[in-house]
């Protein structure tokens, strides 16, 4: 009798529990359904549809079109200048994030983390593109490329105006912008490493440079994984600020295929989705099969931390 | 942590999560204003929604005011009397004006039929094309829509969703004040040395005397000397937004159409024959045309060869080339504010030249209302009243076409109408009010608000014209001697590429999508004209045509 009783109450209490989890967590599972499932599942439906117009009753509304869509892509593809552009842009600017930009990153986190001179300074000057609005940012940049440095080099155009140095200027700011959050998590990785370690290496006789290679690195390793894996699975969909440096008026050489496909999409009527849609879709084909090499690729050849 | 702790982070993350949900809320305003009037109850209410941009809201308070005492006593609710019109600003249309409480709008750089093939808008033909029967006028609402507006807003199968709301144009604004000081206007002679009192003043680009563009550049030659001898006499020339591009595209655009004429809607409905295509350009700038050309939707990339695209590059190329512009305008920081800003202290400044030209939109001079607030502050006669600033005429790309009317290019892309959400019983409300603003009385208020004149044919009263200042006095005139080209067609192929089709891409190639950009890089008129005018060629207009 008395384990029934008990019995009785904890399956109530665990009915309890699971209707309080259910509404926990009944908003954010309809709100994935709706924002993420639902409009993934409209893109992709998208690619396989037109837009037609019922000149009887001014309604428009997609129909299903095959691959009529994909068709057009290759045709733009082979046609249209822009394209290649952006890919290149976007593979160009992924490089650059990787080569210069995390290894710049790790080094101002290995800087900031052992303390060195200014290191709190630097770090807030680093960081504070990720605290101001981007469009802030993208002012201040503007105005001292453009103005100062013209000013002080006695130049006839500032780097973003001068056609040779402007998608320069753009990469750099792109990689400026970026320090950030790598700088904040890469450090704080580093200083999860247990002191000793580091102390141990010393009194073996390790210099600042072995300390770094053999020690701090395999051991923030898989944090250093995590930023390299987001950069290659946004390597189709950077679009390296353009938009707030130059709204929907970048040029062709500018572009990368995220702002491209970002631009189109702001410029395009109803009936001009169903081609951006399937462009997506491309996209991510090429994109997710590139991710997962390159996860695996890194976890295999990166330093171990035995 | 303990299992409180726990509950009440699981409660917050989920109330979190919930704030998404207040998009599913009932409709709102689009962006409050600081016009939230009680609601009166006993009154029926009225939501519209305005572009707070280039012509603000105040034209929208004044009509508000006359509509409100007009129908005071009216009823169009039962058991309700009198209008409340509540305001409303938006920067710009929201995807989905269902979700919001505003029942009519007054939209700018809008893809009108988007909201009309998803069923946003109310269909309004009947008020459209029926005697306005206000104010003792008779004729409809349609009589005063040139054909270019109707041909546009008026749907393939007859009918009207909206209307025009204002017109703008990209042109150039010059400074009386300054061109009367350093004697820049042109005498009959040629000579860059008159004063706008002076009786010998050139024709300008109408070809007659004693009309309002004597004394400025009737061609593209007669510009650039005026240029020369601006430089010469201290005088920059001419300045523009470095930051936004699209300023000298657009204006390069109505340089374009204003060659053109009435063949420059080819380039949206792609049927008509053209008469101005390039064969070849020869070694000393002049041209040799193809035939006459007839122009369809199946060929319709012929059109690009037009030679307005190479005379407006060639005339940007050549301001380029001799440095006819103020330095700021190749700084890519330069705000289109920054633009006007320079343009109108320029004058007073001790540190820079003065500045005679700006390119702008001609709603600028209200973007730049605290310029003019600042300099009233710190100077006498400094405010838009008092200084005589004014839209310059385009000049004429070739002698020949001194002479022919302006053809204007309204930019806007503006649209009103009734959001088709809007309740029953409101309907005749909604239109009543819709009919009100489109008298003549109300566009004639417009202007004397704003400055601009909205998408209407109308005469301006002479008692009318004498209240403006000189910068309306010359917009006025500018529309009047012009016949203005909407860069839009209601056809399926322009909606279905909607944006290939942009006024913007019209010179974009790949040396750049701005004439700017490529001039800057090193390229000439005749090389970026080679690039755009095979921009298209019929194995690329195909896929255009296609589902």
């Amino acid at each position: 009798m008395n384990k029934m009783k008990t019995d009785g109450f904890f399956q109530k209490k665990r009915q309890k529990q699971l209707i309080f989890s259910l509404i926990v967590v009944i908003i954010p599972i309809i709100q994935f359904c709706i924002f993420y499932i639902g409009v993934n599942f409209n893109s992709i439906l998208m690619a396989f549809q037109k837009y037609e117009i019922n000149e009887q009753t001014n309604l428009g509304k997609y129909q299903f079109n095959g691959l009529k869509n994909f068709r057009r892509m290759f045709f733009q593809l082979k046609y249209e200048n822009d394209l290649p552009w952006a890919l290149k842009n976007s593979i160009i600017a992924f490089l650059v994030n990787i080569g210069v930009g995390t290894t710049l990153a790790l080094i101002f986190s290995l800087y900031i983390f052992k303390g060195m001179v200014g290191s709190k300074t630097f770090r807030a000057i680093l960081f504070a593109p990720s605290i101001l609005s981007s469009i802030v940012t993208v002012t201040m940049y503007k105005n001292f490329v453009e103005t100062a440095i013209p000013e002080i080099f006695n130049l006839q155009y500032g780097l973003l105006g001068n056609p040779d140095t402007r998608f320069g200027a753009l990469l750099f700011f792109m990689i400026w912008v970026s320090f950030g959050t790598q700088i904040l998590i890469y450090s704080g990785a580093m200083n999860t490493i247990d002191p000793s370690v580091i102390e141990a290496a010393k009194l073996d006789g390790a210099s600042p440079l072995r300390e770094f290679l053999s020690i701090i690195l395999p051991l923030i390793y898989p944090t250093v994984t995590t930023f390299l894996v987001t950069n290659i699975a946004g390597l189709l969909t950077n679009q390296m600020n353009l938009f707030a440096f130059y709204a929907n008026g970048a040029d062709p050489e500018l572009r990368t295929m995220g702002y491209y496909l970002f631009r189109q999409t702001n410029t395009a009527s109803l009936a001009e989705y169903p081609l951006l849609a399937t462009y997506g879709v491309a996209l991510t084909l090429i994109a997710a099969p590139i991710t997962l090499l390159g996860k695996k690729v890194l976890e295999s050849v990166g330093p171990k931390t035995e | 942590m303990s299992k409180k702790a726990r509950r009440f982070t699981c409660i917050a993350c989920a109330s979190l999560m919930a704030l998404g949900m207040v998009g599913c809320g009932s409709p709102s305003a689009t962006t409050s204003s600081d016009d939230n009037p009680e609601v009166n109850s006993e009154m029926s209410q009225l939501y519209v929604s305005n572009f707070n941009g280039g012509v603000g809201t105040e034209w929208l308070y004044a009509a508000r005011a006359r509509f409100e005492e007009a129908y005071k006593d009216y009823s169009f609710e039962e058991g309700k009397k009198g209008v409340q019109v509540i305001v409303d600003t938006n920067k710009g249309l929201p995807a989905d004006i269902a979700a919001t409480r505003s029942e009519i709008y007054f939209a700018e750089n809008v893809n009108l039929y988007d909201y009309i093939y998803q069923g946003k808008v109310l269909e309004i033909t009947d008020i459209v094309t029926e005697s306005l029967d206000m104010n003792g006028e008779t004729e409809s609402i349609e009589d005063k829509l040139s054909d270019e507006y109707k041909n546009f807003f008026k749907t393939p199968n007859g009918k009207y969703y909206a209307l025009p709301h204002y017109r703008s144009t990209y042109a150039l604004t010059y400074d009386r004040d300054l061109f009367d000081e350093k004697d820049l206007f042109i005498g009959a002679d040629g000579e860059v040395n008159q004063k706008s009192t002076s009786t010998s003043l050139s024709k300008g680009p109408d070809g007659k005397s004693g009309t309002y563009d004597d004394g400025l550049p009737a061609t593209y030659a007669e510009f650039y000397n005026l240029c020369y001898n601006m430089t010469r006499r201290g005088v920059s020339p001419m300045h523009w937004s470095g930051m936004y591009n699209f300023y000298t595209t657009l204006f390069l655009a109505a340089l374009k159409a204003d060659f053109e004429g009435a063949e420059n809607k080819m380039f949206y409905t792609f049927e008509g024959t053209a008469t101005k295509l390039v064969d070849t350009i020869n070694s000393d700038g002049t041209i040799t045309y193809k035939a006459p050309t007839t122009i369809t939707k199946a060929d319709g990339y012929k059109a690009y060869e037009s030679a307005g695209t190479y005379y407006a590059l060639d005339f940007f190329y050549n301001i380029i080339k001799n440095e006819y512009y103020y330095t700021g305008a190749m700084n890519e920081a330069t705000t289109h504010l920054d633009a006007q800003a320079d343009f109108l202290l320029s004058n007073y400044a001790e540190t820079m030249a003065p500045i005679a030209m700006l390119v702008e939109g001609s709603w600028w001079p209200h973007e730049s209302s605290s310029t003019f607030q600042q300099m009233e502050s710190r100077y006498s006669n400094a405010s838009l009243e008092e200084r005589h600033l004014a839209l310059m005429p385009y000049p004429k790309a070739t002698t020949a076409q001194v002479g022919e009317a302006q053809t204007i290019v309204d930019t806007s892309k503006s649209a009103a109408f009734i959001n088709a959400t809007i309740k029953e019983e409101k309907i005749e409300l909604a239109k009543t009010f819709m009919k009100f603003l489109h008298t003549e009385e109300s566009l004639v208020e417009f202007l004397l608000q704003t400055n601009m004149t909205r998408g209407f044919d109308f005469e301006v009263p002479t008692d009318v014209y004498n209240k403006l200042n000189t910068f309306a006095k010359s917009v006025v005139d500018v529309l009047k001697n012009g016949n203005v080209v909407l860069p839009m067609d209601n056809s399926t192929l322009y909606y279905k590429n909607y944006s290939t089709f942009d006024l913007e891409q019209i010179f974009a190639t790949s040396y750049g999508t701005h004439p700017l950009v490529a001039l800057k890089k090193g390229y000439t008129s005749s090389q970026i004209f080679e690039k755009a005018r095979y921009k298209f060629n019929q194995a690329t207009w195909g896929p255009l045509l296609s589902e």
